[in-house]
This record gives structure tokens, sequence and C-alpha cells, in this order.
């Protein structure tokens, strides 16, 4: 399609909106719980609202029978429920004043008349259906029930409340006592009590208990809310309704929903509340109105308003304030809805608003999925994830000064999730200020393991299978915070610096001489001590932990102290060894660069290898044994240089291989000249000519080692060894000249010229700017070099997805992150990589990625209105880039969809095995580099003395040290003045070789950094009628499938290089084929 | 004339199927020994069996048939010149040789993806491989030149009792001792490197300068006084015709058109844009909602 040429931003925005409008239609639609189910819905809680109404109550108050009046609240939920939110309803049993004396309101023996009612309730309710005792807090159970058979999910709460007016209101203000000391001292259990200071006195009996009040108040307050929504979100505001449904979903989404999260009646009440201060309309869209909320989040809405009250309550919610993150007060100005929010929830909310707006204003076309279809990987929000030794969580509790407030939250259910909020977070938020993403308070993202299992189970349907007892905490790190090494305190001599001491220790911290002049406190860490997996973060954690409370942190004996980024091992030599050779090579351009008398003067140098892309899990190694000495003159070798260089025939026969080593390209760009030939083959003779004299010059002035061959010069520098290539326009242009019929010259791109094009033009362009990303984003290089050797690991072959267009969907999530937050740490990134790319659409969506310079919005919609129409014949992964509008450059040549899908299933399983595996003590992050070899159809084992990258492999297992045992030859060759074999893997090699023989039959798979075997997955031929025919005709299969003949051919061609090759047999094992090759 | 075409055409046809019969009855009365149930010939080629050594479990097949075209080319002359495809990626120029040269003395072998009237890009030295050779993957066809038109029915009428055995071809190795050749191989001299390099460059200033003493010649005149106009060269007063030229002509004609042309500044010019783009609007919407339903149906989710 043609796109006008004056098509304006606000165009643009127009239609994004309309994009963004018509699919949240689509979904409402899809989602609306169907008319019938609804029925049924209402139908059954009806019949369940008689049964509870039914049943007699004779052991809860002696000789008295009594049965309870029963009001439902949450029918309007009822009808708003779908598959995303599963309907919400609580039904209310209202205890008769007969079942009550006037003396035990709101205490302990009422509390224990509530508690057995509840449970004969649960009684009562197994018999119909599924029903669970959940602890709002330690006195205060409540029944869960989640009906059967529907079809649909729906959740009820059985609440047992007082009559109305049973009680004074002035009962449930937050700063009254409604619970006493001696209630705990006597009826709670030992476990329990190691929370309570022994020497407290009778005047701590009275317990000040804003929570356990606002439980009390609940129940009629519950129905009020429940009546003021119906009036609000009655049927003639449908925008406002499916805005309602729309935050509900994205909430579910990020798992910030429920009574942990922001709970349904809360998203209401703060909708109401919008409506009324006129921030909102109902007359407004629903996409409208939800931006309006988002954004009223993100502005620190939540917080900032200082309190919001539905009715004429204001004079309370200072009050409740003093109590609660977040105060939104019912109309009677007793009970606040959002009592159960927590800090930390208040702050993931805000960011996800943040980025929900983020996101729409960048005019992603994934913005609906990402924020309304995916979920959030739980996790994944955070760059790092630490669990809280339980010796250290014993500490806390013994000596945390707010016991009352425990008391008030529950001991028993939350008892330790509020020491390590209340005691732990701050500590750790004053030593981790300078580093966390916001402020100190951001380290509020305490996780209960529980509430992710609890959400996980809702979504599925079934109740938790386990609770897991363990602590985590959640950090969001800055950019650069795993940089610094320097902790600035305040001036020496202040109290603030008094306050610094004490919470670093005084054999941390010293004083230092700013530039400025003033002495101030400090903390540095040394480059050796935040050498550990995590770096500098945990380093801090750790010591804080071991300071103040006194915990061993020593990995199993305690706890896992560090959880989510164990991986760092993997890449952690890659780094330096990548920093040498970017060194070497810098230093090599400097040299080249100021060369005298050259015939053409070389104007720039550029790396075109994955190593200067900053993205190499394992870089070129520095060669050992060479002896790169000058060579004098007149010296006489006897032998010519090139026979030096061949691999010694006598090696090779006793089957024994050189250590890899490898060369790291670097394409030279010359001075413009008007004498280059006009010939593509005297231009290569040109390009070899020049490379000598390059190479001359260089041996002469900086006495390099240097050896020509037609296409580039080998040159060691510092014990590497670079190819240098020229960059030669003139060749290019020749070569895709072509004349037609008619003699007119015609510019047309050939497979040489497309290859050529790529090596000097795109890939030294593609690789500055993914190097440039370091300077953005800290935590890039790590995170790619993972990600890649993580797929290299899954045995996909640079053939299968190339290291560049790898590098460009790395670089995706870092330049348009498509869900919170944009990582830092090298787990996080992995784990985001995951997350993208199971979940991205790449049938329906190309990724646009923006460098630094922008791409025109008329190029973007130019190859978006054309996407959906050539889908066919584009490649399956297509990204546009500011130098690539066509998206193609890089992904023509790979993956093919059968590899995509590959890769997408791969990273589906990882996201699920890293979510449950951050719960779980057998949590093995090497694991994720091993592959299954239950997806391969055959598998050939190879011989260890033929693996040569044996040093680039994630196991040092028994494997590499069996190669180590038989080695006998180690790239150092008996010419110690020449070149050792370069670049000579014979496994590669085989592999390409096995590619092109089995390319109509099989996929073959390998790990290019050392694999011990390669994995083999069959075709459909029957899908492919003319692969399958060509391959009859070679008799390479027979007509009744038997694929033996492939496996006789790959075992010929890995003469000497494989072990044994297995096919897997009818009962799914693998069986040796061809043993003891 | 389309009946005459028709009829020479049927012609030829029996003409050829007789001709296959013929050596498929010859061929009836061999044994082939193991190779039962692989026919002569498939799909018009005879085939050719053949394994890499004495040890292979599995044989598999080339298929040959003489290169009959319409338009010869110098490099693959009719007659003399047998196609043989299905040649796997290992083979070198050598096997191939190694198989036919029984039955005539082979002048050339070429070597390339896929059949074609006219021949590839030859490369002209082992140390620069042409362009089409270096994108040489995968099974390829080989046109296998020989000096008398004989040999290409002989080999078509051999009958390949047993597998050709590749094991048996000088230099032809499997496994790592095949790599390790083709690393040595990829090792030149350097000396004799730069000597071929600085000869074919002479070679070229030579014709260079014997082409432009050409051009200048054109340009005198000649013994009766005549001068020779070309179109060669743009600073003779032609120049060359290339589609790079021809569009940028065109794009300077529409810069120049668009320059006059007033936009938007009749009513209806106006009324027209406004229209184009209220289009332009509604065919997004459209697409919009065809890929809404492509992201439906790839997603997994189902409500109810």
């Amino acid at each position: 399609m043609k796109v006008p040429a004056n098509l304006s931003e606000n165009t643009e925005n127009l239609q994004y909106a309309n994009w963004i409008r018509l699919q949240i239609g689509d979904f409402l639609k899809e989602t609306e719980l169907p008319s019938e189910k609804q029925e049924n819905l209402q139908k059954w809680m009806k019949n369940f609202g008689e049964t509870l109404a039914s049943i007699k109550f004779s052991d809860v108050v002696e000789n008295k029978k009594f049965t309870c009046s029963v009001r439902t609240a949450g029918d309007l939920e009822l009808e708003i429920g779908d598959s995303f939110c599963p309907s919400e309803a609580e039904i209310l049993l209202v205890m008769p004043t007969e079942a009550l004396r006037k003396s035990d309101y709101l205490n302990c023996t009422f509390l224990d008349k509530r508690r057995k009612m509840i449970e004969r309730i649960q009684k009562k309710v197994l018999e119909i259906t599924v029903g669970k005792i959940e602890h709002w807090s330690d006195h205060y159970p409540v029944l869960v029930v989640a009906p059967e058979g529907l079809g649909c999910h729906a959740r009820v709460i059985i609440d047992v409340v007082l009559p109305e007016d049973f009680v004074g209101n002035s009962r449930f203000l937050p700063d009254r006592s409604n619970l006493r000391l001696n209630w705990f001292t006597s009826l709670c259990p030992e476990e329990l009590r190691k929370f309570i200071p022994k020497n407290t006195c009778e005047e701590d009996n009275l317990i000040v208990s804003p929570f356990t009040n606002g439980l009390h108040a609940r129940g009629s307050a519950r129905l009020r809310i429940h009546d003021l929504m119906r009036k609000h979100l009655s049927a003639d505001s449908s925008n406002l309704r499916d805005a309602y449904r729309l935050c509900c979903v994205w909430l579910r989404r990020r798992r910030l929903h429920g009574d942990k999260g922001m709970s349904k009646v809360v998203v209401a009440a703060l909708l109401m509340w919008l409506c009324v201060k006129k921030r909102i309309h109902r007359d407004m869209s629903s996409y409208q109105i939800l931006r309006n909320f988002w954004s009223f989040l993100a502005n620190n809405g939540l917080r900032e308003t200082g309190g919001i009250s539905l009715e004429k309550a204001q004079n309370s919610v200072e009050m409740f304030k003093k109590h609660f993150p977040v105060v939104v007060l019912d109309p009677s100005g007793l009970y606040n809805v959002a009592q159960m929010m927590e800090e930390h929830v208040v702050d993931l909310i805000e960011r996800g608003a943040r980025h929900a707006l983020n996101i729409l204003s960048s005019r992603v076309d994934y913005a609906f999925q990402s924020l309304f279809v995916e979920d959030t990987d739980f996790y994944r929000q955070f760059d790092a994830v630490y669990s809280v030794p339980e010796a250290t969580l014993e500490r806390v509790c013994q000596w945390h000064g707010s016991w009352k407030f425990l008391m008030d939250r529950g001991l028993k259910t939350c008892g330790q999730e509020a020491c390590v909020r209340n005691v732990l977070i701050p500590a750790l938020g004053k030593a981790l200020a300078a580093r966390l993403e916001r402020s100190i308070d951001a380290l509020r993202a305490l996780i209960h393991a529980e509430l992710t299992c609890h959400c996980r189970a809702e979504y599925i349907g079934l109740l938790p299978s386990r609770t897991i007892g363990k602590q985590l905490i959640g950090v969001i790190l800055a950019r650069d915070a795993l940089l610094t090494q320097f902790e600035k305190g305040p001036v020496v001599g202040t109290k603030e610096a008094e306050e610094f001491r004490a919470l670093w220790g005084e054999n941390r911290v010293q004083s230092r001489l700013m530039p400025d002049g003033s002495v101030v406190e400090a903390v540095v860490w040394a480059p050796e001590e935040t050498r550990v997996p995590g770096g500098v973060v945990t380093r801090i954690i750790k010591h804080i932990f071991n300071l103040h409370f006194n915990s061993s942190t020593k990995k199993g004996k305690d706890g896992r102290v560090y959880m989510t980024a164990d991986f760092d091992p993997v890449i952690f030599t890659a780094s330096k060894r990548a920093a040498e050779v970017c060194s070497a090579a810098e230093e090599l351009t400097k040299e080249i660069i100021g060369l005298k008398d050259a015939v053409l003067g070389v104007t720039s140098v550029q790396g075109i290898s994955a190593v200067f892309g900053k993205f190499e899990p394992c870089p070129p190694q520095r060669l050992p044994s060479v002896n790169f000495r000058r060579r004098e003159q007149g010296e006489d070798d006897g032998e010519s240089e090139s026979k030096k260089r061949k691999l010694d025939s006598a090696v090779a026969n006793r089957l024994i291989c050189p250590e890899y080593l490898e060369t790291s390209d670097l394409c030279l760009k010359l001075e413009t000249s008007g004498k280059w030939p006009t010939d593509v083959e005297a231009i290569r003779r040109m390009k070899t000519l020049l490379l000598a004299d390059l190479g001359q010059k260089l041996n002469k002035a900086y006495g390099l080692k240097t050896a020509v061959t037609p296409d580039s010069l080998k040159v060691a520098k510092d014990g590497f060894v670079f190819s240098l290539f020229l960059g030669v326009e003139r060749e290019l242009t020749l070569m895709e000249l072509t004349r037609d019929e008619k003699g007119v010259l015609l510019s047309r791109e050939t497979q040489a010229s497309a290859k050529l094009k790529r090596d000097v033009v795109g890939r030294p362009i593609l690789m500055s700017h993914l190097n440039g990303l370091i300077g953005s984003y800290s935590g890039w290089s790590d995170g790619a070099r993972l990600i890649l050797r993580w797929i290299r690991a899954q045995m996909i072959s640079r053939e299968m997805i190339s290291d560049e267009v790898i590098g460009l969907l790395i670089a995706t999530i870092f330049a348009c992150p498509k869900s919170l937050p944009l990582p830092t740490t090298c787990t996080s990134i992995l784990a985001a990589f995951w997350s993208f790319i199971a979940g991205f659409d790449f049938t329906t969506l190309p990724i646009v990625l923006n460098f630094e310079k922008p791409i025109q919005l008329e190029s973007i919609a130019a190859v978006k209105a054309e996407f959906v129409e050539r889908r066919k014949e584009l490649p399956p992964i297509v990204i546009i880039t500011p130098f690539d509008h066509s998206g193609c450059e890089w992904t023509r040549s790979g993956p093919s969809w059968p590899v995509l899908l590959h890769l997408k299933k791969l990273c589906k399983a990882a996201v699920d095995l890293y979510e449950a595996g951050c719960c779980s003590d057998s949590f093995v992050p090497n694991g994720f580099f091993v592959p299954s070899l239950e997806l391969f159809d055959a598998v050939i084992k190879l011989r260890p003395m033929a693996v040569v990258r044996r040093n680039d492999v994630v196991h040092f297992s028994s494997f590499v040290k069996e190669a180590k045992k038989d080695r006998l030859f180690s790239g150092k060759t008996k010419y110690p003045d020449s070149f050792p074999v370069l670049n000579f893997d014979p496994v590669s090699m085989y592999v390409t070789e096995l590619e092109e023989h089995l390319e109509d039959a099989a996929l073959v798979f390998h790990d290019v950094y050392g694999g011990n075997i390669i994995g083999i997955v069959w075709k459909n031929l029957d899908a492919d009628a003319e692969a399958k025919k060509r391959l009859e005709s070679r008799h390479l299969i027979t007509a009744d499938g038997n694929k033996r003949g492939l496996l006789s051919i790959a075992a010929t061609l890995g003469q000497d290089i494989c072990e044994s090759i297995c096919e897997r047999g009818n009962d799914g094992n693998l069986v040796d084929v061809f043993g003891g090759l | 004339m389309v009946s005459v075409m028709g009829k020479a055409l049927n012609k030829l046809k029996r003409k050829i199927r007789s001709k296959g019969e013929k050596l498929c009855e010859k061929s009836d009365n061999v044994i082939r020994e193991g190779l039962d149930d692989i026919p002569f010939e498939a799909d018009g080629f005879r085939v050719v069996p053949w394994k890499f050594n004495e040890d292979a479990e599995h044989f598999c097949l080339l298929g040959i048939k003489e290169h009959k075209v319409r338009k010869s080319c110098l490099e693959k002359p009719l007659g003399r010149t047998l196609l043989v495809t299905e040649v796997p990626p290992s083979f070198t120029i050598d096997v191939i040789k190694h198989i036919f040269s029984n039955f005539g003395d082979i002048l050339e072998v070429i070597f390339q993806a896929k059949p074609t009237v006219h021949a590839a890009t030859m490369s002209i030295s082992t140390n620069y491989p042409s362009f089409d050779d270096q994108s040489l993957r995968g099974y390829k066809v080989a046109y296998v030149v020989f000096s008398e038109a004989e040999a290409v029915s002989k080999a078509l009428s051999h009958v390949f009792n047993t597998p050709f055995l590749v094991s048996s071809v000088d230099n032809f190795a499997n496994g790592l001792q095949s790599f390790v050749m083709k690393y040595n191989a990829e090792l030149v001299d350097e000396e004799s490197l730069l000597l071929e390099a600085k000869q074919f460059l002479k070679g070229y200033d030579e014709e260079e300068n014997l082409r432009k003493e050409q051009e200048k010649s054109m340009g005198e005149p000649d013994e009766d006084g005549w001068v020779t106009v070309g179109s060669r060269g743009s600073k003779r007063g032609g120049f060359s015709r290339s589609e790079a030229l021809t569009m940028k002509i065109g794009e300077a004609e529409k810069k120049k058109r668009a320059k006059k042309e007033l936009v938007n500044f009749y009513t209806f010019q106006i009324r027209e844009s406004k229209m184009k783009n209220i289009e332009e609007i509604q065919k997004r919407f459209e697409q919009d909602k065809r890929r809404i339903e492509m992201m439906k149906q790839s997603r997994r989710f189902r409500p109810y």
C-alpha cells in the first residue's frame, strides 16, 4: 500500500488508538460470560444460599440451636465474571442475637464461636463442593468455596458477621483496641510465643488493632459498597463496566489481584471515586477510562491523594492513614476497603501502570497482547530474588519491636512476612538505597511464595497443593547498580555519619577525602569481594544479614541467600576475554591507521565478529604456546610459511585434534580512489596485493606476524589472531551489475553480492549499534552472552539462527521493552528473553527495533501495511531497524518456521521451569544448559578427541576429563615461529556436511561450543512429497520410509569423529545402530 | 503449425522410448548382485549405484542422461556431454572423473546447483574460486564433457553390476581425514599467490590499455577521412544505458513535475486529498481487523 506522505503524528495516534479499541471490543465480546452459564451460576448461588440458611448450629452455644440469616454481596460481580477473572461473590451469615451474649462482643469467646461456625459450615459445604478455610488473621478465618461443574471459574467467600448495631460503630475505628495480649499468651501454641517478648507487662495487654477492627467492620460495610457499585456500574454505564473488567483482567495478568493485591472491590471503589471527582466520565470510552485510571495510578494517586472516601467521611481518612498505606473508605467511614494492600503491592501496581502508559505511547503493536492476554511471569518482575535464611528470620522475630503490630496482622499467618517487611527490608533499603531503581521505598517488593502458588492454582481451578514457608525478597535495581563499588556516606562527624557507621559496621566504614575537599564516610567494595554470583548487591545483602542478624549464610545450611543469578559463572570469563580481544583490536586499529607510505590509507577499521558486538559467549582465546617473535633479517626457516600451518597428517592419523583457536574478523575501509579496476576478478587480486602490502608494513613497523590469504590478512597481535578483510564498494557495485537482453545495465542483487554486502556494510553497522547498547544498558553484554550461550546449548546452530538475528532479538528486549521491568541483571535478561520469544506473535507482527536513530513513521506504516498480505513471502521473523526497512536482511536465511517454533517451545518450557525453580530448593541453574535428548529421533555421539572446543563446555564433566587425558596435541606446532592451526573445528565441518547430505530429510542440531552429541530430527516427509521423491530417487530412504541409509551415510561421513549412532526405537528408547565406529 | 510440432515431438518421444526399452531389454539379461530392487532407469535417467566403501551397508544412486537442449553453449557441447544428477555434496571432480573415465577421455567436469542451458561461471584459479562455486551447497549436478560423442552412449548403455566404490578414488577421504585435507587445501603459498595476482593484473592492464587504444582510435579519422561515431563512453557524447540512470532521470522528471503542480490549491484537490486520506484510514482499519483475526487464531487462549 502506498502511504500518503502527509501522514501526520496525530493520524498515527488516532489509528493506533483505534487499533487498541478494536482489540478491546473484540476481547470483551469474546470473554463475556455466556448467559447460560451466568444463569447456572446464579441458580447455584441461590441453592447454595438456601443450604447455608438451613444449617443448624447446635454445638456453638450450649443448649441453643439456631440458624443464620444469609445475605449475598457481589451478584453484580457474578455478571461480569469471565474466564480471566473468576466470578467472585460473598455470602454473609449474620449471627442471630440469641447466639450472642451482651458480654462477649468482639472478645475471644465471640471469636471462638465464629471459628466453630466456620468449621461447621465447612463440613456441610464439603458435602456439596470444594471448600477451604483461609485465615485473614490468626483469629479471623473465612471459608472460600469453589463451585464445581458449572463450566466457569467462580470463588465464593463465606463470612460470619455480627448483626448490625449489635456493637457501637466507634469500636471499629482504627485507633481502638479489640485484641488482648493474654488471648495470645494463653491460647497460642508454643511456636508462636517466640514472637512475644518475655518481659511484657500488664500495660501491654491492650493492643491497638486497626486490621482486626477492619475485619469486624467489613461485614455490613461490604453490603453498603455493593449497593454503591450497583448504582454506579449499572447497565447504562456500560463503558465504565467494561473499563472495570479490563482493569481486573490487567491486574490479574500481573498477579496483583485478589485479597493480597488490589481486589475487585478496590478497583470498583477507585473508579467510582474518579467518577465523582470528574477525572473520568461515564460517557468516555472504556479505553479512555482505562488510560485515565492508569494515569492516576502512575502519578502516585493511591498514596498522594491522602486517602479516598466514597462518601462524606473524609474526617476519618487521616486516622486510617496512620495505619494503612492506601486508604479507600466505605460510605460509613469505618472500613478501609484497601486495608489488605501492602506497600510493595502499591509499588508494583504503580510501576505496572507507568509501563502500560509507556507501551501505549510508544505505539507498539503487541501492547494489547502484552497488557491483557499474556501473563506476566511472577519472578521475572525482579532483577534478583533473595531467599532469607531461616536463622535470620528467627533472629529478626525475636528482637522485633513491633510485636503488637504482628499480633493484629496475625502471628501465624504473616508473622515472618511482617518481620521481614518491617525490619529486614528497611535495613536493606538503607544499604542499597543508591542502587535501587526508584528510591529506598522501592525495596518493598516482598514476595510471599505462597501467594504465587495460590495465584497459579486458582487460575487452573485447583487449590494450592503445597505451601512453601520461604521468605523471598525481590529487588528491582537501577541500571548501573552492579557497577558502583563505592558507597558514599555523610560528612564525618555528623549525626548521619553515626547512623551510617551503625548500618555498615565500624570495620567496614572508611573516611575518604572527596575531590571537593570534604571528608565523608564511605564503604568501598574491592573487586575481588564482589566477584560472587550476583555481584556487589549480593555481597551487600550478605553483609547486612551477617552484621545485624548474625546469620550464617552458607549455602545448604541456612537456606540460599542468593537465588536467581547462579548463571554468572557461565559467562564470567567471557567478559574478561572479550575485553582483551577488543583492546588488542583497538591497538591494532591505531597501528594500521597510523601506517605511513601505504598505497591506499586505511580510513576505518570495524569489527564484524560477534565479539565486537559484545555478545559472544566464548570469545577467542589468547594463543598460549606460540612465540610471535620478530623474524630477523636474513633468517632462513628452511620451509615455506604455508607448509608450517598445515595440519600434520600424522596428528590426524592419530585422531587427535588441536585445541580450537579462533580469529576475530575486522573490516577495513580504504581511501577513495578512481583507479580501482572495473572487473570483479581484478579487484579480488588487487585486494590481495593491498593486504600483502599492509602485512609487510605492519611487520616492518611493529614486528607483527602476518600471513596473507586470497581474501584476508591474518595478523597476530597481543596473542590474538585477527583476520583483516577489505571492503571495497566498487566490488559490490560491479557484482550487482548485469545486462538484460536489450543491453540495458541492471543492478540486481545476487547471492554472492548479498553476502558481500552483509559482510562489508551490514555487519559492521549492526555490530557497532549492538556495541552501543552497552552505554545505555549496563546489563546488555552479560545478558546477551548468556542468552546466546543458552540458545547454542539447546543445540540450535548458527545456520539455523545466526548470531546477528539473536543479537537483534536481544536488543529488542532493551529497545522495545515488552513487559516490565527493563532487565538489569543477566539472569533477568535471560528470563525476559524467554518470556519475549515464548509470547511474541511472529505470525502477525513484525518487530520494530529503534536504535538511537528512530525509524520514520511512514516506513513503519508501509511495512506493517504490507505485512499481512505478504506474510507468506516474508521470513518467519521480520525485524525492522533504521538501517534495514525491509526487516529481512538478517532473517532471510533463518530461522525457518520449524526452528522458530522449536525455539518458542524451549523458551516456554524454560520460563515455566524458572518460575517453578525459584520456589524450589532443588533449583539447579546449569540444568538450563543441558539439552533434552527426548527431542531427537537419532543421536550421534562424538569422540571426545574430535571435540576441539572443549574449554567452552558449560559442564566440566567426565567428558572433558576424558578428552584432556587423551589430548596429546594442544595447538602447539613444531614450528614455533608460525601461526598455529586456526579456525579448525572438525565437528562443525562434519555438521555442515551432514546438513548438506540430509537437507531434505532432517534437521541437524549441535552445540557449537563443544557439544559432544549431534541430534537429528526427521522432517515430516508426508507433508513434502517432492523432498520424499528426491530422497527415494537417491535411494537414501526406501519406499517404506526406512531411514537407515541416511544414518549409514552419517556414519561414513563422521569417520574418526563419531563414536556411535543411536536411533529411537519403537519403544521410544535410543538404540545403538552403528556402535564402535 | 501446432499439429506439425506436436507430431514431431511425439515421434521424438517414441524414438527415445524405444531406445530406452531396447536398453532395458538388453540389461535385463544381466545379473545385478544386491541391486534387485533397483530399476535400471528412473524418471528418464539411467541409475548408477555407488557407496563410500566396501564396509558401507547402504548404497545410493546417481542419475545420468545425455545433455540435450535447444541452445547449446561452448562449455557443454551437445552430443559429447553427459548430465549427472543427484551428485552428493562430498563428491569431487576426481570422483566423477573416476566413475566415467572408462567410457572415454574426459575434457571437463562442471558442477552446478541445478541443470541449466548456460554454464556457471568457472573458476579460473584454485586460489580464487568463482562465486558460483562458493555458493554451491547440498546435492548438485555435474556435466561431464567427453572428447568423443561415443563415450556418452557407452556410459548410457553400460550396466553397473556392482556399486561404484568411492574409496577407490585416489586422494578421496571421509571423516576427519577429509576435513584435514580440506583445511590444508585452503592454505596457500604466499609467494605463488602474490605472483598469480600480479600476473593477472598485468594481463588485465594490458587488456584495458588495448581497449582504450581501440576506443581512442575510433574517434580518429580513418584513411578515407571518416570518423566512426560510437555510443560507448559518456565523454564522447553517448552514455551507457543503465537502469540506475533511467531511474535517476525519472526521479528528476518527477521532481520537476511536482514543483510545477499546485497541491491542495483548488477546492476539488482539497476534497480529493481528504477523501484519499479517509480511504487510507478505512483501508488500514480493514487491515487491522484482518490482523486481529489472525492474532486470535494464533493465540492459544480460548475462553469457554
